[in-house]
């Protein structure tokens, strides 16, 4: 039997590192209430997954990927109304629209599943070709989206802010 | 706030320390296994039973010369032994979701398993309520013989099968097929820019 990748120890001091992350990504896709649930659920996948981790692939890779499916997947299984674009409401009740982070999760709110899942990874500070990698698509077709995100993000919150 | 100060709005959201525990994920994990084989168990702690009834009811049932019960008994031995093989083969069947996969292929097998679970819904007449409903009321019908006890049970039967079906159909067209959609939306744009 493989002997998996990740010792405990290992795995515990990945996870130290990376728990503002997971907790990030986690935020964006929780339904009320069910934050902890979904961070759980992360650690349990990634867990699970500690045997595929290879050492020589970028660890911030394999870690977005399990986060983003799981988070996704969660959100998914919950039926979470904001998912299904009738969240107005919801996005309308989000915080002050000239603070910075209500601002974003605005935003955020109003995109669909692959421009969010783009985004927060663009957030996060990965470059489109390690976006790409997480995301199973091209570095052409990240950098596409960033920019039509960008464009978005100026013609509908720039003005609402200034 | 423009576009370039998104990334430190972001960054300045700090979450509070994660509380992880590796026993308790070893824990989960176990238990997740667990309930997985407890599930096949009782399938089979189920059906073997009825399939041993079934098969020495139908012997007997032939030896007295009752035809149409013994052959409806030893039809519902087979479906007794079939539904868990074909529950079994289903899950089997199913592809096995990597969350370390790239998102588009785990998009990709997500929707492949929504499928093999909404044609298993939708098709429950013909892998399950249709090789019983048929075994049952040929069981009753040979027995009783054409009465009044067995127009109303076969009514009965066939009432809470056509329950059973039209719930399934019903779960597969409301809960499956938006999840479905909704996966098949994500895949899309994913690949549109591709």
């Amino acid at each position: 039997m493989n002997q998996p990748a990740l010792s405990s120890d290992e795995f515990e001091n990945l996870v130290a590192t990376n728990q503002q992350r997971i907790q990030r990504i986690a935020r964006s896709y929780a339904p009320p209430g069910e934050f902890d649930d979904l961070v759980q659920e992360i650690l349990l996948q990634l867990w699970r997954a500690r045997g595929s981790f290879r050492g020589d692939a970028k660890v911030d890779t394999w870690l977005y990927r399990v986060t983003l499916n799981t988070a996704m997947s969660f959100r998914r299984k919950k039926r979470d109304p904001i998912a299904q674009g009738a969240g107005k409401e919801t996005i309308d009740a989000i915080g002050n629209p000239v603070d910075p982070a209500d601002l974003l999760q605005r935003f955020l709110h109003t995109l669909g599943e692959a421009d969010r899942s783009t985004m927060l990874l663009f957030l996060e500070g990965l470059p489109a070709e390690r976006i790409a990698q997480v995301l199973g698509t091209t570095k052409g077709a990240v950098a596409v989206r960033v920019s039509r995100l960008k464009q978005r993000f100026e013609d509908e919150f720039v003005e609402e802010t200034a | 706030m423009n576009w370039n100060e998104l990334s430190d709005a972001w960054n300045q959201t700090q979450e509070k320390p994660m509380n992880l525990s590796i026993s308790n994920l070893e824990y989960r994990e176990r238990t997740t296994h667990r309930r997985v084989r407890r599930r096949d168990l009782l399938e089979t702690i189920v059906a073997v039973p009825l399939a041993v009834f079934f098969l020495v009811a139908g012997y007997f049932l032939l030896r007295h010369g009752m035809w149409l019960s013994g052959a409806a008994a030893l039809w519902l031995t087979a479906s007794c032994i079939y539904i868990p093989w074909k529950l079994r083969k289903a899950r089997r069947m199913l592809p096995a979701l990597k969350p370390d996969s790239p998102t588009l292929e785990y998009l990709r097998r997500e929707r492949d398993a929504l499928h093999a679970q909404f044609d298993l819904l939708n098709g429950i007449l013909r892998w399950y309520l249709g090789p019983l409903g048929v075994g049952v009321l040929l069981f009753y019908a040979g027995i009783k013989g054409l009465s009044s006890d067995t127009a109303w049970y076969s009514v009965a039967v066939i009432g809470l099968y056509g329950l059973i079906y039209l719930g399934n159909r019903a779960t597969a067209r409301k809960r499956i097929q938006p999840l479905i959609d909704e996966v098949e939306q994500h895949i899309s744009q994913l690949e549109e820019t591709q």
